[in-house]
């Protein structure tokens, strides 16, 4: 039977499966780095961020640990934290060490960012014994905590715990989109929407915050479905958020974006399209939710970019929102576009879906 | 929607839709020209479909998107795209089938013996996926990666070659992609490539076989800031000389975004008349070996194809047919209609027995080689030999390798230029070696006279049996030479009988069947054969003498046998014949394909096909389209009827 042939929902099934396999082996084929040292954090800076509303400073660290279990397993088509983590067998004293190595940074930041390119509630990432020392260490200090964690795998009892050592705890979710077709058959995600939303009720119920990330554009989403996917996702998870940062999709190594990427098969998000994403949704967001969007590589061939010329004035235009200046400059964005790559931009919305194409990142000229 | 789907339409949209049409109108390499009918609307292929609104001129197709309203002012047909390419957060629609196709195949190509997974890390075999609401089905192992095929949908008069658009970036990719899908499509439908085909591409994408373009591709150059010409690329920027006329804007003062795509609009709209134009003329393959030259990328594209498609194409093109082959380039070595004569005569040719002294011969610019000053030159020097009856002529020759005097009429043999230099570039030289080895293999000489040029001499010297006289010096046409043939040719037939001439011109005639037939017909048609008559070139072929049964007779203008009833009968009774099973009929003038059964998926255009009803041969004669297409097409003409019962 031709695959043409089999019915929608058999062949939805086999491209997942297929793109599941494809995931897997991009992260297969990356080799691990050379023993270093787990008793150091990969990475440890100062950053000025906006907590709960306010701005504050904060000491940022990235933890080395044994990477988020589900991309050992399978794995988010865009993510590249393997890039990051992938120690073997990180000890609970050894995370300890790494973070009381690293709060010797520490210079009186009434933040805490802890990274672990995984789940920090996940107690094969983030021994129990580590969980509990650092949420001391840090009840302590300054008792205001951000991490990051997958929804399904946090425990009541898990936040319950943290909320007695801290002041503040905000915990971020890699939700991506707030569409089960899109996070089955795009993402990858190894949860879904409802998962979602019970994780963000349990967070709330211990009165912490619940920070979401949203991509744009997934893998295999038009240019136009992915600003769809995008918008609306937004407002369906802003009920359930007290930020939500919006991540243009950019291309890590060894990923499946990467690898589509590399085959002309995916392009990065136009700043154009997140530019309209971002005005759309602000106009519709509940009170009391902020949206963010800091484009990484935003700008470049792998971010999100435009033609060269205009993407400063775009990406200027994001940052004065990010930082609470209204929409003013996204409107001017659209109201006077003054580049020629406006209309490319739009040829490529009304266009794209018949190309047969995700989109081309450069002309065919054989 | 799952796969893209097309369905057509009347331009305008009616209750009914009448079932559509398609019948060839003409053929070349793996390109056609076709009359597209449905209900009383007649469009013809090649044809652009262009997004509404644009400027061009009337006369092409339109395409539309999903939910898109027919324009009204709409002459040509109505192609309509539905469903989508990607996942839709508001439908259940899947991955634009292209991009996955393309990145499946690279994976499979690289992955293989590479899954070993991380250091450290146990294996986790089974494949996760992650939501249970999924089901059972989908948790179950998939081992390796899926077969992966171009998509193309099944149903309605257009099959839309989804991956068109990802896989083009690399020809080496786009290419067999591109002629599975031709195949998978059938000749039945129309192949649509989308997204493809910028101006100076159309000749190769035709010629591999897409029916059906769009203005896409060139929407999207233009926007790029591309000028685009029949013969490449440029930046309009940088394109200092003014706009062409075709699009009768004059000279703009500046080059404004507009007036950029109303001509590169209007030079693919010209490109693709002119490909119409060569298609039927029959020199398609010239047409895009002088494209091709646009781009380095875009020559690749042609070997690419003759790489991948040579079977495919080879038995889509014609035996035999008017026109010559002008092999200009390099690539005209690797033409498939060239590949299959110099194939022919590696697998199937068998020299014609009793003549046992080779003589190989120059080629001359004028064809058939026998018409040229040289060759009656030649010629004569032969009549000068007593025994000439055992003397087997062979012209050596660039881009066919080896010319038996009895196939000089034959095709593309008689119809070939050469830019003609004297020096055999390297990929020639390999080429002729190769087939001049092929020959002396096959056995049977017992003495070689090597009559070529110095250069040509000294190219196959090694491998001609030690002793073989070089008569060609100075040079092959100066009078000593003309000596030095004659006494070469006097030395090897002096021991030894010849045949009689009739025997001879019989060897000659089965020769060339074992090259058009394959060395099995040759026997069965040849099984009773016992006698020749006519004037050479004219060769008549008789059973039971001349008084007895004629079977085939060789004529110049085809340079092929063309068999009688008598001839089919035998081939037939041997189980040798390509067969077309016709309905209850005597054949006369044209069998059209309503008439058609069954045919023989081998034929070739101009193959000499037997015409059978119920076991019984009913006629003969050529075939005039590939086999497969006799039974899948609903109109056109399949055989032409020589003889009859
Ligand atoms: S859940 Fe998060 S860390 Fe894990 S693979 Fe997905 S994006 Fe990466
Ligand atoms: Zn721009």
């Amino acid at each position: 039977m031709s695959e043409a042939m089999l019915a929608p929902k058999k062949r939805l099934v086999m491209a997942t499966k297929e793109m599941v396999e494809a995931q897997k082996s991009c992260a297969s084929a990356f080799t691990p780095r050379a023993e270093t040292d787990t008793t150091q954090a990969a990475k440890v800076w100062h950053e000025d961020d906006n907590f709960g509303g306010q701005a504050t400073k904060a000491l940022v660290m990235v933890l080395k640990t044994r990477g988020c279990d589900w991309l050992i397993k399978s794995g988010c088509t865009m993510c590249g934290y393997f890039n990051d983590s992938f120690f073997d067998d990180v000890s609970a004293d050894h995370i300890i060490l790494q973070f009381e190595n690293a709060m010797r940074e520490h210079q009186g930041e009434d933040l805490i960012k802890i990274y672990t390119s995984g789940s920090f509630f996940d107690e094969r990432e983030v021994p129990a014994a580590a969980y509990t020392q650092i949420l001391k260490r840090v009840g302590e200090t300054t008792g205001r905590l951000s991490v990051e964690s997958q929804p399904q795998i946090m425990t009541d009892a898990q936040v319950a715990e943290a909320m007695t050592h801290l002041k503040e705890f905000e915990v971020g979710i890699g939700m991506e989109s707030a569409h089960d077709d899109v996070l089955a058959h795009s993402v990858n995600k190894a949860f879904r929407f409802r998962q979602f939303v019970a994780g963000a009720e349990l967070i709330h119920r211990h009165g912490a915050r619940a920070k979401t990330y949203l991509v744009q554009k997934a893998p295999f989403l038009t240019e136009r479905e992915a600003i769809e996917d995008t918008t609306t996702s937004i407002l369906k998870v802003a009920p359930h958020s007290d930020v939500v940062s919006v991540n243009p999709i950019n291309v890590q190594r060894h990923t499946l974006v990467a690898d589509l990427y590399k085959h002309g098969a995916f392009r990065p998000p136009w700043l154009w399209s997140v530019a309209k994403v971002v005005l759309d949704a602000s106009r519709e967001l509940p009170d009391g939710v902020t949206l963010k969007c800091h484009p990484v590589g935003g700008g470049h061939a792998r971010g999100a970019h435009n033609c060269g010329k205009c993407d400063k004035r775009a990406m200027k235009a994001l940052e004065d929102y990010t930082l609470g200046r209204g929409t003013i400059r996204l409107e001017r964005l659209f109201e006077t576009p003054e580049c020629g790559c406006y209309s490319r931009w739009q040829w490529e919305l009304d266009n794209e879906g018949l190309l047969g194409a995700a989109c081309w990142t450069d002309p065919v000229v054989w | 929607m799952v796969t893209q789907e097309t369905t057509l339409r009347e331009a305008t949209v009616g209750p009914t839709r009448p079932e559509p049409t398609i019948e060839v109108t003409a053929r070349d390499g793996g390109g056609r020209t076709t009359a597209w009918t449905v209900g009383e609307t007649t469009a013809h292929t090649p044809l652009l479909l262009a997004r509404p609104g644009l400027p061009l001129p009337p006369g092409h197709g339109v395409l539309l998107g999903p939910g898109e309203a027919v324009p009204t002012e709409a002459a040509g047909p109505v192609v309509v795209l539905e469903g989508g390419f990607s996942v839709s957060p508001a439908g259940d629609r899947p991955y634009p089938t292209g991009v996955w196709s393309r990145v499946t195949i690279d994976r499979a190509r690289r992955l293989e013996g590479q899954l070993s997974l991380r250091r450290g890390r146990p294996p986790t075999s089974d494949i996760q996926i992650a939501d249970e609401e999924y089901g059972d089905d989908e948790t179950t192992d998939v081992t390796g990666i899926p077969e992966v095929a171009p998509v193309v949908s099944d149903e309605g008069a257009v099959a839309v070659f989804a991956e068109a658009g990802s896989a083009a970036r690399d020809p080496a990719v786009l290419m067999p992609l591109l002629l599975e899908a031709r195949e998978k499509t059938g000749p039945g439908r129309l192949l649509y490539a989308p997204g493809i085909g910028l101006p100076h591409q159309l000749a190769l994408l035709v010629y591999a076989g897409v029916d059906l373009f769009d203005t896409l591709a060139v929407e999207r150059a233009s926007l790029d800031g591309l000028y685009l010409t029949s013969e490449g690329v440029f930046p309009a920027a940088t394109t200092r000389f003014p706009l062409s006329g075709l699009d009768g804007l004059g000279i703009p003062a500046v080059m404004d975004p507009q007036a950029l795509l109303a001509h590169n609009l209007a030079v693919h709209d010209r490109e693709l008349a002119i490909v119409r134009a060569h298609l039927q003329n029959g020199t398609l393959r010239e047409l895009v070996e002088t494209r091709v030259r646009a781009h380095p990328a875009s020559t690749a594209a042609l070997r690419h194809l003759d790489l991948h498609g040579l079977d495919v194409l080879a038995r889509k093109i014609p035996l035999t047919r008017d026109g010559h082959v002008h092999a200009n380039t390099m690539e005209s070595l690797s033409r498939p209609d060239v590949v299959r004569f110099r194939e022919r005569i590696r697998n199937d040719y068998q020299p014609p027995e009793g003549a046992d002294v080779l003589v190989l011969f120059p080629c001359s610019a004028r064809k058939p080689y026998g018409l040229s000053r040289s060759h009656k030159v030649f010629a004569r020097v032969i009549g000068d030999v007593q025994k000439a009856a055992r003397i087997h002529e062979v012209i050596v020759t660039s881009p066919l390798g080896v010319v038996p005097r009895e196939l000089e009429n034959t095709w593309p043999a008689a119809h070939y230029d050469v830019p003609v230099t004297g020096a055999w570039d390297p990929m020639e030289r390999a080429m002729i070696r190769e087939q001049v080895a092929a020959l002396l293999a096959k056995g049977g000489y017992t003495h070689v006279v090597s009559h070529l040029g110095a250069s040509t001499h000294a190219l196959i010297a090694d491998f001609l049996p030690e002793g073989t006289p070089h008569t060609g010096i100075p040079h092959p046409t100066r009078y000593e030479a003309k000596d030095l043939l004659r006494a070469a040719l006097r030395e090897a037939t002096r021991q030894g009988n010849a045949p009689a001439w009739p025997r001879r011109r019989l060897a000659d005639a089965k020769a060339l069947a074992t090259w058009q037939f394959g060395p099995a017909a040759a026997d069965a048609l040849f099984a009773e054969a016992d006698d020749t008559g006519g004037r050479p070139p004219v060769i008549r072929v008789f059973s039971g003498g001349q008084r007895g049964k004629q079977l085939a007779q060789v004529v110049p203008q085809r340079g092929l046998l063309s068999l009688t009833i008598h001839g089919a009968k035998a081939l037939f009774a041997g189980g040798q014949a390509k067969v077309v099973e016709i309905d209850d009929f005597v054949p006369r003038g044209t069998v059209f394909a309503v008439g058609v059964k069954q045919a023989d998926p081998g034929i070739v255009p101009g193959d000499e096909v037997v015409l059978v009803h119920d076991g019984e041969v009913r006629g003969v004669g050529p075939a005039v389209a590939p086999g497969p297409e006799m039974t899948v097409l609903k109109r056109g003409p399949c055989v032409e009827v020589r003889h009859h019962v």
